[in-house]
């Protein structure tokens, strides 16, 4: 983890809160408060999912991970990711540290890419709550559309990081 | 108790999975234990920022804000101010379904709404922390592109579903 980062990051939400208290003092505390209880709501969950990824990491060996979505299979990998990514759900929070695992595990940027694109993306679990919102028409066009959108977005990116789109 | 269960099922489910893993592979579990909670250790600082700035952001972000700004009237340009906009929404997709729900029946257009839940894929309050795992390049690549795919995927979602409906 860059520490410049985080310090950046830190600096940006005491200036948030500072311009928060100024403006209205109730609601800063309120925020802040909330911010906490987010925290604590959040913390058992994230603690669970770095210990899942703990045992990715140790457990699962690079070639069950290549032979689904490894370095030349081409757009099979990407398929694969796109489907895995697109079914399998959760908070952002876990979706990074795992894209990080995959890339270390040996699949390429691209596929990596796909994969954490189609987690944010497309909500397979959340869909039947997304169509008693809007509707099956205006659902099944969003989640088509994120679908294409997470291969494009992912191919572009491993074609620039890495100059290749598979 | 019940209640509990539900609640902490994918907590349980991996402590269960330590515990028994532990038995066959102790060396092994450790490891992973390690891993987990020094990857988790390294990302607190910046779990921490993102859980207040997301709170500032709700509290002093209100749904109304966003409204104002994407009226029917608005063109191009409102498409694209939505998808800015939708990168600073913070939350599940599936708690934000119901307000973008609001946001369509209160008459906001079909391209903007879905140009928002498209840029919702950038969670602007993360990026630091995806910036930890990833790196920056990764990250900005990621962030222009999918910015840019949500503008044309709000457009052409309007198209689709407008001329299906006719």
């Amino acid at each position: 983890m860059n520490i410049s980062g985080t310090v950046i990051y830190a600096v940006v939400v005491l200036v948030s809160y500072a311009y928060a208290f100024k403006k209205d003092k109730e609601k800063g505390k309120k925020g802040i408060e909330k911010g906490w209880k987010q925290f604590l709501k959040q913390l058992p969950f994230i603690f669970a999912i770095f210990l899942l990824i703990g045992l990715f990491d140790v457990f699962i060996p690079k070639s069950a991970v290549v032979s689904v979505i490894g370095r030349g299979k081409g757009f099979f990998s990407i398929i694969n990711a796109a489907l895995i990514g697109s079914v399998v759900g959760g908070p952002v929070s876990s979706v990074y540290p795992l894209g990080a695992v995959l890339l270390e595990k040996g699949t390429t940027v691209a596929v990596a890419a796909v994969f954490m694109n189609a987690w944010i993306m497309v909500g397979f679990i959340t869909m039947p709550f997304e169509i008693s919102v809007f509707g099956k028409k205006f659902v099944l066009v969003r989640n088509i559309f994120a679908v294409i959108g997470a291969i494009i977005i992912g191919m572009i990116t491993g074609l620039i990081l890495a100059g290749s789109i598979l | 108790m019940k209640k509990a269960l539900k609640t902490y099922s994918f907590e349980i489910i991996v402590g269960i999975s330590y515990i028994i893993l532990s038995f066959f592979y102790p060396q092994k579990t450790f490891t992973a234990l390690k891993v987990g909670t020094i990857l988790l250790l390294k990302m607190l600082p910046i779990f921490l920022c993102v859980v207040f700035f997301s709170s500032f952001l709700a509290l002093f972000l209100s749904p109304k804000t966003i409204q104002k700004y994407m009226g029917k009237q608005a063109g191009l340009k409102g498409v694209v101010i939505g998808a800015v906009l939708g990168t600073f929404i913070v939350g599940p997709l599936w708690v934000l379904f119901p307000l973008f729900g609001t946001l369509l029946k209160k008459g906001a257009r079909i391209s903007v709404v879905g140009a928002m839940i498209g840029a919702f894929a950038i969670k602007t309050p993360w990026i630091p922390y995806a910036a930890g795992f990833l790196g920056w390049p990764f990250i900005a690549i990621t962030v222009v592109l999918t910015l840019a795919y949500a503008v044309v995927e709000g457009i052409l979602m309007e198209k689709v579903l407008l001329f299906k409906m006719k």
